[in-house]
């Protein structure tokens, strides 16, 4: 997950800092308690068989079809060009004008990778380097034109257009080698043609990798990977009227103000085994803040009845109402988004290990977790790993108290070789994040560290923290995986050799043996075997304390009383592929 | 010739009643004052306040807590899993008598207290620089007159057209960024005197307007005339002859300014370009009470009534001031 996940994650940071106001001064402990223990869903995700790929998708019981859904959305969708999109609500959205390959599949709350376009999740051979998927018979488009190989090939070529901007690179990166792929293939447009992906018939698509990747079916479920016919390329044109393959098309769009969707004429049940397409039409309505949403999920008069949102979260002024009324309580999705946040502790500049313990046994993750909201904002962590990830161990290294722990602290710098550093911490310049300066630095202190607090501008501070040489020891950071796998957490945020300015490694923490190990593990081709690998990666990772783990978020938002099927997914929004109207 | 310099440089205000009685200028004032009950209240609020700010370390010792500890935070039970209070009204109790601040716990009296301080001296401050260097450019422009008052009438236009606002908010954290190294913590007396300067640096002109306009009239008059006619020296026409006529407008002025800045001063926290935590700031303390007022109403309330009073009574006791000193004047 690059910048874009970063920026993304940082939204989902602001929407959570929203959600402070919670317990009103009158209200009773008892019902804090009780919000507390909330309880969070929290799973990983196999690889389902042939079977599960057949389709149709297992119906959610008591659903049934027709109706409207409204969605509201703080701001239009920046993209729906699938090989653009990358930011949870731009993904969720396309989860409805596109199908890939694989993807996930949702039934009675266990979620499962299963072929989608494919009639598996794919044949890997060459040691995990060739991947071969065999597309389903009846797969249409939005006007009822077949969907080939070609055209699933000629979406990831497209994919390779500089111009089209903003989406993931993991496919492109494989297929060529090299980081700078499109100097390697340019796309498309030019006529050009990617050899690497080899089409013998129009059903069948064959993968040939640079390298062994045990994960490209996941990989293959990202939006950006979705078929797109070459005679229905509209170029940059397509961004705003996407040729659908999923289970919706376009009727109309007025960019920043309303989307309708209304439901394809090529899509059919039988041949989808993740998406059902329940309502006749969405209707997406753009602006407004999400206190705005939240009053009118609320309340919601007519059409608002059967009103959602992918992405709005309850904000402070309405958590204490909706959180204390058992009605309201009953309409809201309240689970662990994938997003995880911890402190970087910058290896460059901290390279005493013993201090950098000292800092993860010191810190004050629960005084600076209530100024965020406390268990509303999320849980907390003391891994690198999230509890949605494949192969995740929960453990717990150093045991440090989320009060945190200045004696113990004060132990370790007594056996580092500077028993009072000075550390730097950096943070965004906002109200939340100068009182959490204020609760690190009081904490920091009394353990026997000399605290800087330096405050950098909101805009800049993933840029400043992305610096490479930038002069900070301790900072914020977040990361969501782009699959279930240890493989989009780990390799790009501890792999020594992908330091570069703006990339995910902002610890700067680059340990050779960790290197060797990442490149070891995706060699693998067992999957249960990666995942294990992974796990066990994680914990040695952590005994060199490059982070201090803080807390995996929760996403609160609310829906209208005339909807059902209603979860959070795991793109980290609210799905509409099962939602119905009651 | 006699006749003009018989008209004596009395200030003009106080010229038909200083006579018969026989009383000072400044005597008849403060007898006028005292006659103010709204004036001499609000004196007594306004006098409270700088009691309490600067005696806020005596107040603190006395009171038995700091505004910097973060009790919420150190003692269990003063704080829900939220981060509120979770005693009535803020958490007010024997202990803390207004509460503690949401999220970090600290003492809500005791920032009060000490963001009092904050406020007035940064304001009283601001005040001095600017009355002085407006009054000094102000009589320099009126009195010299040509293109000096030219040049400078048109500074003073550029200046007060100037979004002051928006040059604040962009202007301090680059200014301080200019002398600090980002691995050290800008100092806060730093954070104070940049504050200060770029109020100052807007402020003094629409002073200096104001007693240019004054000099202008005052300029022209039969004392000043006769005075440079006797050849009396520029500097002794603008101390002797001058100054004691401006007095009334530069005090009004200056009296006025104090809740004026104390004001922007608190604009500047609320929008994150003045004080930072952890000096306290009654700006901040109203920002961080906007974010959280629908569940703890009193953290907003407090700060607000302090400052709504403060201000309240300072205009009150500037308007009587003026009274006091200008009764012609009509308000």
């Amino acid at each position: 997950m690059n910048r874009h996940a970063l920026r993304l994650l940082a939204t989902a940071v602001a929407a959570g800092t929203l959600v402070t106001a919670t317990a009103c001064s009158g209200s009773k402990a008892a019902d804090a308690t009780k919000l507390a223990s909330a309880p969070v869903v929290k799973q990983a995700v196999t690889l389902g068989t042939s079977a599960d790929s057949t389709g149709p998708d297992p119906a959610v019981p008591g659903a049934k079809s027709g109706g409207t859904v409204t969605v509201l959305q703080t701001t239009d969708f920046s993209h729906m060009d699938p090989a653009r999109v990358y930011s949870a609500p731009n993904q969720t959205v396309d989860l409805l004008l596109t199908r890939q390959l694989t993807s996930y599949q949702y039934a009675g709350g266990v979620t499962k990778l299963v072929g989608d376009l494919a009639t598996d999740t794919g044949v890997s051979s060459d040691g995990g380097r060739t991947w071969t998927y065999t597309l389903k018979q009846g797969l249409k488009y939005q006007d009822g034109s077949p969907i080939t190989a070609q055209d699933v090939k000629y979406g990831i070529e497209r994919t390779f257009e500089a111009t089209l901007s903003g989406g993931p690179n993991y496919l492109q990166t494989w297929l060529t080698g090299q980081a700078n792929y499109s100097s390697a293939y340019p796309g498309p447009w030019n006529g050009q043609d990617l050899p690497a992906i080899e089409v013998p018939d129009a059903r069948t698509i064959v993968f040939h990798l640079k390298s062994a990747h045990a994960d490209f079916p996941y990989a293959v479920a990202m939006q950006a990977y979705s078929p797109v016919p070459k005679a229905h390329d509209t170029k940059q044109a397509f961004d705003m009227d996407p040729f659908s393959s999923g289970p919706y098309r376009i009727v109309s769009h007025d960019a920043d103000k309303s989307l309708v969707l209304a439901r394809s004429a090529g899509w059919s049940q039988a041949t989808d085994p993740v998406r059902h397409a329940y309502p006749d039409q969405w209707k997406f309505e753009f602006g407004g803040q999400s206190l705005d949403i939240d009053q009118r999920l609320i309340a919601a008069n007519g059409a608002d009845s059967t009103a959602m949102t992918f992405n709005a979260q309850v904000t402070g002024d309405v958590a204490e109402q909706v959180l204390g009324t058992p009605s309201l309580r009953a309409r809201t999705v309240d689970q662990v988004s994938p997003f995880s946040t911890y402190f970087d502790i910058n290896d460059r500049r901290i390279t005493d290990v013993k201090i950098r313990q000292a800092l993860l046994m010191a810190f004050p993750r629960q005084q600076v977790r209530q100024i965020f909201g406390g268990p509303l904002y999320g849980d907390y962590s003391n891994t690198i790993l999230s509890p949605v990830t494949n192969g995740f161990q929960p453990y717990d290294l150093y045991h440090a108290p989320v009060t945190g722990d200045p004696a113990a602290a004060r132990k370790l710098l007594a056996q580092s070789s500077n028993p009072h550093p000075t550390i730097v911490f950096a943070f965004a310049n906002t109200g939340q994040w100068q009182q959490a300066a204020v609760a690190v630095a009081s904490a920091l202190g009394q353990a026997g560290f000399h605290v800087v607090t330096h405050g950098v501008d909101d805009k800049d501070y993933y840029d400043e923290i992305g610096n490479v040489d930038n002069t900070f020891d301790l900072y914020a950071a977040g990361w969501g995986p782009d699959w279930p796998s240890a493989d989009t957490v780990i390799a790009p945020i501890f792999d020594g050799r992908l330091i570069a300015p703006d990339g995910a490694d902002t610890m700067l923490f680059n340990d050779p043996a960790v290197n060797a190990q990442i490149d070891k593990i995706n060699a693998e081709t067992d999957l249960a075997q990666q995942d294990k690998d992974w796990a066990a990666l994680d914990k040695k990772i952590m005994g060199e304390a490059p982070i201090i783990p803080w807390v995996d978020l929760r996403q609160v938002s609310l829906y209208g009383p005339g909807l059902g099927g209603v979860h959070l997914g795991f793109i980290g929004t609210v799905y509409p592929l099962d939602v119905y109207v009651k | 010739m006699t006749s003009l310099l018989a008209d004596a440089p009395v200030p003009e205000a106080t010229e038909p009643t200083a006579l018969p009685q026989g009383r000072s200028p400044a005597k008849l004032a403060w007898r006028r004052f005292r006659r103010d009950r709204v004036g001499v209240a609000s004196a007594a609020v306004v006098g409270l306040f700088f009691l309490v700010g600067l005696g806020a370390p005596v107040i603190s010792w006395l009171y038995g807590k700091d505004p910097y500890t973060t009790y919420g935070q150190n003692q269990p039970g003063l704080l829900d899993d939220f981060g509120y209070p979770t005693g009535p009204m803020g958490g007010m109790s024997s202990h803390f008598w207004l509460g503690v601040e949401p999220g970090l716990g600290r003492d809500v009296f005791m920032q009060l207290v000490y963001g009092i301080r904050t406020s007035l001296l940064i304001s009283l401050a601001v005040v001095a620089l600017v009355t002085v260097i407006g009054t000094l450019v102000g009589i320099v422009a009126g009195y010299a007159g040509g293109a000096v008052d030219y040049a400078v009438g048109r500074v003073i236009d550029v200046i007060l057209c100037f979004p002051a606002t928006l040059f604040f908010v962009a202007f301090i954290p680059v200014a301080q960024a200019a002398f600090v190294k980002p691995t050290q913590e800008v100092p806060t007396w730093l954070r104070a005197t940049t504050v200060v300067l770029v109020l100052t640096a807007f402020g003094w002109a629409a002073t200096a307007r104001l007693v240019r306009g004054q000099v202008l009239s005052l300029r022209e008059r039969e004392f000043v005339q006769s005075a440079r006619v006797i050849g009396v020296s520029p500097t002794r026409i603008v101390f002797r002859e001058l100054l004691p006529n401006l007095w009334t407008p530069i005090l009004i002025s200056a009296s006025l300014a104090v809740p004026a800045y104390v004001t922007t001063e608190a604009a500047l926290s609320f929008l994150g370009a003045g004080m930072v935590e952890p000096t306290p700031d009654w700006g901040r303390m109203i920002q961080r009470g906007a974010q959280v007022y629908s569940a703890d109403f009193s953290y907003m309330l407090f700060p607000g009534l302090a400052m709504l009073i403060f201000v309240l009574a300072f205009n009150l006791l500037g308007d009587s001031v003026r009274d006091a000193l200008d009764p012609k004047s009509n308000r």
